[in-house]
């Protein structure tokens, strides 16, 4: 049992924190979302020098990390920040697909640089050498080969210069890059037979990845938060010296640490999880508490900044946005309380211990 | 490399716990847990797990070994804290071996330590805790039950409230006001006073779910030897601060939240209500939320030394744990639908047992440091406000 991050994980977090602060401050995030829906190819470049994507694949696979906590640590910065960058979606999910799938060459060309958007048409295609299907605001789908998981269960690829796929680049609720996709006869490249599972357990990486993205938005929105208590003066004193202030604040610290517990508890429970129940319990219960506490602090963060919270001014109302867009990515809180209570209440397995009794 | 996996000793150490339990702990036991409505189990039965787990040495998990405890880790400690709670076993009750007996240690005379670790460690003396008044609750400072030395004595007069447990207990750890410093908190005092002595009288209070529980006690001119002040006169603020402290830092309750869901679950499987759609969508919030709070205990145990203060997420981890009663006992009575209306009457006892838990669990962000005084310090302490 060991619950600590090594030095060199914190430190490697520290560099993304400064990385991040340098080149992607608020100001910096409002112009590349005012300029239009394309992609800041600057962020990606820094990343990809940095190394940063070799973080999401073990020694083994050619990286220098794998498990689900270190991906946390560069999702949390990335949130703490709110880099609207598509780095879970075309970095991380399709390192962790390729070295699922063995696929050498396509993972050395992910680490390096190289995005792709992952996109689920069982129920439009049932695959073959071309492929004609609509797929409707995916996440860096403007500028990214596509990953197909097909009806027969087998990953093609198409590429994002094919001419039978058009794009509308739009930008999701919370300014993500993203794109409207028509294939028209695009020709599909098939990668890997039996497809089916990696591609469940990669989108489930990536949703795990999306709780610790949530986290860091929600420190900063608390930090911020904080901050702007002890400036702002109503009445002749600052705003943190009224009770009710310091009471909802500590209800935003309470939500966060207990964010934190939760997205510690879905990245290792779930690399540890011994069934599916077990990986149900790990990230439906990380869905539902980071949404429940997440909901706490937005809330209370424009509540307690008064005007300037409900404007674009500050990256609240930013915060806010994305804990919404969070909500809707990779399954509501509902359908995890659905999930959660097939797996885990049905079963009785409520009853044993959430963190002892998993396997070395 | 960070992991939830137990070492082969941890492993080991929790086989043995369960064989233990699976010996020893009866369903007769099981069964006055399960029926626990209140805040703590009844004498009779808290007193006989306490002497089982004593004859084993388990009596009182986080005593240093010089004093009789086991000398476990913070991780043996969670295990056999999770294993108890989850196997049903009653709760051990807390007020000397978690609250007094810590404080006997850090601030009590050899004399003090010899006589009455022992007392507390075999059951032999029952405490409870005597710091609220009528006119000092949240404001303890306010205090004004009075102790003035006479020769070798301190003659108490005035009145406790809400003292849990005090209509079975012999003795009560009580501050009280030796002078009247400038600073208010300067002038408390910590004394033990035996409930036989003369002057002093016991009048129950019941609770809003229908229990005796709490007490008021009545002190008038009450001879206390001097022999039993713990600490020196002026220091009953720190000790009740180090109490408070170390309460919040060593209780581990996820277990406890985790069989009162299970408890609700089977008491629903019986009244055939458990396929419910919404009960079970309930019952997995809760889980969830019992899953993340289960793993912020082990997170903040981990960053503890034994006799050290885990600093202010403590007053996170009493908070969330009161709110996650509330809500866990809200759901069970929810369940019973109608038959919460037989309250007092009703069928099946655990009906009443659920709707009573209910009611008590109220209490649960009031007593032990009501929750706006936790919010005042988390503010302060963790969010640095």
């Amino acid at each position: 049992m060991d619950l600590a991050l090594s030095d060199e994980q914190a430190m490697f977090a520290e560099t993304l924190r400064r990385l991040l602060c340098e080149s992607y401050d608020f100001e910096h995030r409002r112009a590349v979302l005012r300029a239009g829906p394309q992609m800041d190819s600057a962020l990606w470049g820094s990343l990809v020098e940095l190394g940063a994507f070799g973080l999401f694949v073990s020694e083994e696979a050619g990286g220098f990390g794998g498990s689900l906590l270190e991906a946390g640590i560069l999702a949390q910065q990335l949130g703490t920040m709110l880099v609207a960058e598509p780095v879970i979606a075309c970095a991380m999910a399709p390192a962790r697909l390729f070295a699922r799938l063995g696929l050498e060459e396509w993972l050395g060309k992910s680490l390096g640089g190289e995005r792709y958007a992952l996109v689920d048409l069982r129920n439009l295609w049932t695959g073959g050498e071309t492929i004609t299907a609509d797929v409707a605001c995916v996440e860096g789908g403007g500028d990214a080969d596509l990953l197909i998981l097909a009806g027969d269960q087998s990953l093609y690829c198409v590429g994002a210069a094919d001419a039978g796929l058009s794009v509308r680049e739009i930008r999701q609720l919370d300014g993500r890059s993203a794109a409207d996709l028509w294939l028209v006869g695009a020709k599909a490249a098939k990668l890997a037979s039996d497809a089916a599972e990696a591609f469940a357990l990669t989108r489930s990486d990536a949703a795990i990845a999306e709780l610790w993205y949530q986290l860091g938005s929600m420190r900063a929105a608390l930090a911020g938060t904080v901050s702007y208590m002890q400036e702002r003066r109503q009445f002749g004193r600052t705003l943190s010296q009224f009770q009710t202030v310091q009471h909802n604040v500590a209800e935003m610290a309470v939500a966060c640490e207990e964010a934190r517990a939760a997205a510690w508890l879905a990245a290792l429970a779930f690399e540890m999880a011994s069934d599916a129940s077990g990986r149900v319990r790990a990230l439906a219960g990380g869905k539902i508490q980071l949404a429940r506490t997440a909901r706490i602090v937005a809330e209370t963060a424009v509540q307690l900044h008064g005007g300037m919270g409900v404007c674009e001014e500050l990256p609240i109302a930013s915060h806010y946005r994305q804990m919404l867009a969070f909500r809707a990515r990779y399954g509501t809180p509902d359908a995890a309380i659905e999930d959660m209570a097939e797996a885990v209440v049905r079963s009785g397995r409520f009853g044993l211990s959430a963190v002892l009794g998993h396997a070395a | 490399m960070s992991n939830l996996a137990l070492s082969a000793d941890q492993q080991a150490f929790r086989e043995d716990v369960r064989m233990f339990l699976e010996e020893h702990l009866t369903e007769e036991l099981r069964a006055g847990q399960r029926q626990v409505s209140g805040v703590y189990p009844e004498p009779e039965v808290a007193l006989a797990w306490q002497a089982i787990l004593h004859r084993k040495g388990w009596a009182a998990a986080a005593w240093p070994r010089e004093y009789g405890g086991p000398g476990w880790d913070g991780m043996q400690r969670f295990i056999f804290e999770t294993e108890s709670a989850l196997a049903g076993a009653p709760v051990v009750y807390p007020i000397g071996i978690r609250l007094v007996a810590p404080v006997v240690m850090a601030f009590g005379s050899d004399r003090q330590k010899a006589e009455w670790l022992p007392r507390i460690l075999d059951g032999t003396d029952y405490w409870c805790q005597g710091f609220s008044e009528p006119g000092a609750g949240s404001d303890l400072a306010s205090l004004s039950t009075r102790a003035n030395l006479d020769g070798d004595a301190y003659i108490v007069n005035g009145s406790k409230i809400w003292t849990t447990h005090a209509h079975h207990a012999n003795r009560v750890f009580a501050l009280v006001r030796t002078s009247d410093a400038d600073r208010r908190q300067e002038g408390i005092t910590a004394l033990a006073i035996d409930l036989d002595t003369p002057g002093v009288e016991v009048r129950p209070i019941i609770s809003i779910g229908g229990d005796h529980d709490v007490n008021q006690i009545f002190f008038s001119e009450v001879r206390v030897p001097v022999e039993n002040r713990v600490g020196e006169e002026g220091q009953g603020w720190a000790i009740a601060r180090y109490l408070l402290e170390f309460e919040r830092g060593t209780g581990l309750f996820a277990g406890r939240l985790r069989s009162s869901l299970k408890r609700i679950a089977d008491t629903a499987r019986s009244l055939g209500r458990f396929d419910d759609a919404l009960f079970q969508r309930r019952l997995a919030e809760l889980v969830s939320e019992v899953d993340c709070f289960e793993m912020l205990e082990l997170l903040t145990l981990g960053n503890v030394q034994p006799g050290e203060s885990p600093g202010p997420v403590a007053s996170v981890l009493k908070l969330r744990a009161s709110r996650l009663k509330q809500s866990i006992s809200q759901c069970g009575c929810e369940m019973l639908g109608e038959l919460a209306l037989r309250f007092g009457a009703a069928d099946d006892p655990m009906a009443d047992v659920l709707v009573g838990d209910a009611l008590n669990a109220r209490a649960a962000t009031i007593f032990g440091g009501a929750k706006e005084i936790q919010l005042s310090i988390i503010a302060t302490s963790l969010a640095k406000l």
